[in-house]
């Protein structure tokens, strides 16, 4: 059975995405390889601009997201607290 | 008259050291299990948070407790009243140290067998807590209470983590919630021999060590 993502889990695998394209992406890669829909995707991507963990950026008609300071930091936190929780198990 | 005083004169004063410690790694892994729910929303860890502050809490009154031994009990020159006072006080501390230290306990074992019916949970704290009423030795009953949670509950889910994860960090866990049952196992023979009581405080805060290295290791993880 395919457990369900948590909202945490979704953000961090956007997170990772971006960082793993040195830090910048197109929409479209984001929708391919985060695993969600159109529309979840434009949410998940609201809300991380607004928490300033990525930010937009227009070039002539394309679109990228890139990976803010913040954004790193929390795939940082994220990565030491999955640790912390499978050392628990809980 | 229960004994309050278990540690043999040598070796007065490095329990206090101990519990300091011990006190100090609770309330940083409170922090951080705190952090996790903050991040994670997931409320096992806000009730891991709560245990751990719980813990923490009881080692604060263990050491001033300790302390309060060391100042005023153990001078010849105190007079009736005040002894009095001071050992309705030192009562009335212990008696908080081992009821925070079992409802932590408790919340633990509840979190690892998965417990989350509050009337159950209520039901284990009430049956714990209302066992100690009648005790002629708090701190037998209260050890004799910890092992067994520890030990037939905890401990057990925290070895099939190990298995499941083999990771340092589980390992450490693991051998950290092992060596706390064994402290309280050998504490339960505290006022029997003196070597007893060192012995299990050197246990219980060698498992908060392995608890701090836990916490060291996935803090710096890259």
């Amino acid at each position: 059975m395919i457990e369900r993502r948590t909202k945490p889990e979704i953000i961090k695998d956007i997170l990772r995405v971006i960082y793993e394209k040195n830090g910048k992406i197109k929409p479209t890669h984001i929708l391919y390889k985060s695993n969600l829909s159109y529309v979840k995707m434009k949410t998940y991507i609201t809300e991380l601009i607004d928490k300033k963990l990525i930010k937009e950026e227009q070039n002539n008609k394309n679109k990228t997201y890139t990976i803010t300071e913040e954004g790193i930091k929390f795939l940082g936190d994220y990565e030491r607290i999955t640790e912390f929780m499978k050392s628990f198990g809980l | 008259m229960e004994s309050m005083i278990f540690s043999p004169v040598w070796f007065f004063g490095y329990d206090t050291t101990f519990n300091i410690v011990s006190m100090l790694i609770a309330l940083f892994i409170g922090i951080f299990s705190l952090k996790t729910y903050n991040l994670t929303k997931i409320k096992t860890y806000k009730y891991l948070s709560l245990s751990f502050f719980l813990i923490s809490v009881a080692f604060f009154i263990l050491t001033s407790s300790n302390l309060i031994i060391w100042k005023y009990l153990l001078k010849p020159s105190i007079g009736v009243q005040k002894f009095v006072l001071i050992i309705d006080l030192l009562k009335a501390s212990l008696m908080g140290y081992i009821v925070l230290t079992l409802i932590a306990y408790i919340i633990i074992t509840a979190l690892a067998m998965k417990i989350t019916d509050k009337k159950t949970l209520l039901l284990i704290f009430l049956i714990t807590l209302i066992s100690l009423i009648p005790a002629t030795n708090r701190f037998f009953s209260f050890h004799l209470l910890s092992a067994l949670i520890l030990g037939a509950f905890a401990t057990p889910f925290f070895y099939k983590n190990m298995i499941k994860y083999m990771k340092p960090t589980s390992i450490l866990v693991f051998t950290s919630f092992l060596f706390l049952t064994l402290s309280h196992v050998f504490l339960l023979f505290m006022e029997e021999n003196g070597m007893y009581y060192v012995l299990g405080t050197a246990l219980q805060v060698t498992s908060y060590l392995m608890l701090a290295v836990q916490l060291i290791m996935v803090y710096f993880k890259k």
